[in-house]
């Protein structure tokens, strides 16, 4: 009997590369792997044809194939007899199917190299187990299970955990105890180990990490183009995207392999560097975004569809609570030391570098560059929101112009970089600059033109 | 319809003009049976940590149970195959039971090799062999 398709979907982004045969017109046959099949329906797959290879040759004169995949958790082996129907080259499959591609190929410097030619949709006409793929497990095999990233086998409680985490959304009193106890829940309650908070940045076209948990660095400024990973392909699509993004990482790597003279340098992402499984939830207020969360993890297959609609469900919390909270007013802690630090302002990006090292960028560094700049001329420490707003150099949109963000992304940047230049509240809406070292501040046109100092 | 299955094993000739392919008895009911009618083959094999890979093509000239003496190479490539699946985040708990013996040594010619890695290279000839 057929195995419901909709039981083997988890293999379908496997970790083991999946295999097609298929034979031509003349009988020729022909076998290959597949970085992944795309669930269609219950009773269609669709592969992806980024190039017009054997494989897609033969569905068109011969179409039918043979798959088999591989559960990315117990490894056990389905084969799935296929029959070709039709290709798609545009509609809502095609975008999806593209938009997976055009995320990894962008990460790897392949962006407009090559794309998704068509979907190919194929009927399934039968999936069964392959007996004895696997042989019994001993004691031994046994001894050490396989561990799934959350739990979830209580309804109760993972509905009494999702009602602790928005609880605690909603009682955050500002921006930063936002990021921290939703992470820090995310890690604590179901696992989530690896997190990162990103918001739009000036540009509108990436993102700058503006809170994590996780890593061995916070990466707090870091930035993500739009359509860039997972994460940039998230917050351009502004929809949920899960990916086996080592297995894709691996696949897209050999193919640059082959490319090396059309290809560009590999666009760093924040995040693990040796991440599995990945998912990119975009934060919508309305159509706006907002941000986007997103989950990691080193282990293949630790992330589900339960786990993107988790995920979703808490995204929509954040992006409301980072409505309410943009315009109150925080207060952060910082070590305090005495040196000597020299800023130099790079005026052509808005760019502030810090003893020679970056430090901050666009509106947060216009900030930076007002308060520096009213503290050497006039020694002055107290600012206001309200002045900033008013002050047309910064560049703040008139409205949702998110300061309260950018503010917390200067405060965090200057306690990761320079603690003893500190951005502290000192009520509702106001800030106080606290200088514990000697300041230099350098004007400069571009990198290698001196304005004046 | 074509008929496919999951080798354990394969050694190519010093002269690359045959290879030997084993296959689990296991598994390989379907394809034994199909093997009987259609003669020719095709057999992939890549490296998963990188996806490169190659394919060969040829002709069946015979199928047997595997002897003894060959299981010590059908476990060493087994072996192999574990600590690459390991690299990749299968642990070895899992894939060391996957079933390699008994097997059945399928032997053929070599009549083709092709490029087989993904990219725009996939399905070019590397070279022509046996000829």
């Amino acid at each position: 009997m057929s195995i419901p398709l909709d039981r083997i979907v988890q293999c379908f982004h496997g970790v083991v590369p999946n295999v097609i045969a298929t034979c031509s017109a003349g009988g020729l046959p022909n076998i290959t792997y597949v970085s992944e099949l795309h669930y269609v329906d219950a009773n269609h797959v669709a592969l992806s044809c980024q190039f017009f290879n054997k494989t897609a040759k033969n569905l068109r004169e011969n179409p039918y194939a043979r798959v088999e995949v591989y559960d990315p958790l117990t490894f056990e082996a389905y084969r799935l007899k296929l029959r070709f129907e039709r290709s798609e080259t545009d509609g809502p499959l095609f975008d999806t199917m593209s938009g997976r591609i055009d995320a990894i190929a962008a990460q790897t410097g392949m962006a407009g190299v090559f794309r998704l030619r068509s979907a190919d949709i194929c009927e399934v006409l039968d999936v069964q187990a392959v007996p004895g793929f696997l042989r019994p497990p001993t004691p031994e095999d046994l001894a050490a299970p396989i561990a799934l990233s959350v739990p979830r086998n209580d309804p109760v409680g993972e509905l009494r955990s999702l009602q602790i985490i928005s609880d605690r959304i909603n009682r955050a009193s500002d921006l930063e105890e936002l990021l921290a106890t939703t992470l820090e829940t995310l890690g604590a309650l179901f696992g989530f180990d690896h997190t990162i908070i990103l918001i739009p940045d000036d540009t509108g076209d990436r993102l700058v990490t503006l809170a994590s948990r996780g890593y061995a660095h916070d990466g707090v400024g870091a930035v993500v183009p739009f359509g860039v990973g997972v994460i940039g392909a998230a917050a351009r699509q502004k929809r949920p995207l899960r990916m086996e993004v080592g297995t894709e990482l691996r696949y897209r790597r050999a193919i640059r392999r082959t490319l090396r003279d059309a290809v560009t340098s590999e666009v760093p992402i924040c995040g693990l560097p040796d991440a599995e499984s990945e998912l990119a939830v975009p934060l919508l207020v309305g159509c706006q975004l907002v941000g986007v969360l997103a989950v990691e993890s080193r282990r293949p297959a630790a992330l589900t569809q339960w786990h993107e609609a988790f995920i979703s469900i808490v995204g929509n919390q954040i992006a409301t609570a980072i409505e309410r909270l943009s315009n109150v007013e925080t207060e952060e802690p910082a070590e305090q030391r005495t040196t000597a630090r020299s800023f130099c302002l790079y005026k052509n990006d808005d760019c502030i570098f810090v003893d020679g090292e970056y430090l901050i960028r666009n509106v947060p560094a216009k900030i930076l560059w007002k308060v520096l700049s009213a503290y050497r001329r006039e020694g002055r420490t107290d600012f206001s929101n309200r002045e900033l707003r008013l002050d047309p150099s910064l560049g703040l949109p008139p409205i949702k112009d998110n300061l309260e963000s950018r503010l917390i992304l200067l405060r965090r940047r200057l306690n990761d970089k320079c603690p003893d230049v500190r951005i502290v509240s000192s009520g509702r809406g106001k800030f106080t600059l606290v200088v514990s070292s000697a300041i230099t501040l350098t004007e400069r046109s571009s990198a290698s033109d001196l304005v004046n100092s | 319809m074509p008929s496919e299955t999951r080798a354990c094993g394969i050694v190519v000739a010093p002269d690359g003009a045959s290879m030997t392919v084993y296959l689990p008895v296991a598994t390989s009911t379907e394809l034994h049976a199909a093997l009987e009618t259609s003669k020719i083959v095709a057999v992939v094999v890549t490296r998963p940590s990188t996806h490169e890979s190659i394919q060969f093509k040829g002709m069946l000239r015979s199928i047997r149970v595997a002897e003894a003496s060959e299981q010590a190479t059908v476990q060493a490539y087994h072996d192999r195959l574990v600590v690459e699946l390991e690299s990749i985040g299968l642990p070895r708990r899992i894939s060391r039971r996957m079933s390699t013996w008994p097997a059945y040594a399928v032997e053929c010619t070599v009549d083709a090799v092709f490029d087989q890695t993904p990219g725009s290279r996939a399905g070019q000839r590397l070279n022509e062999v046996g000829s």
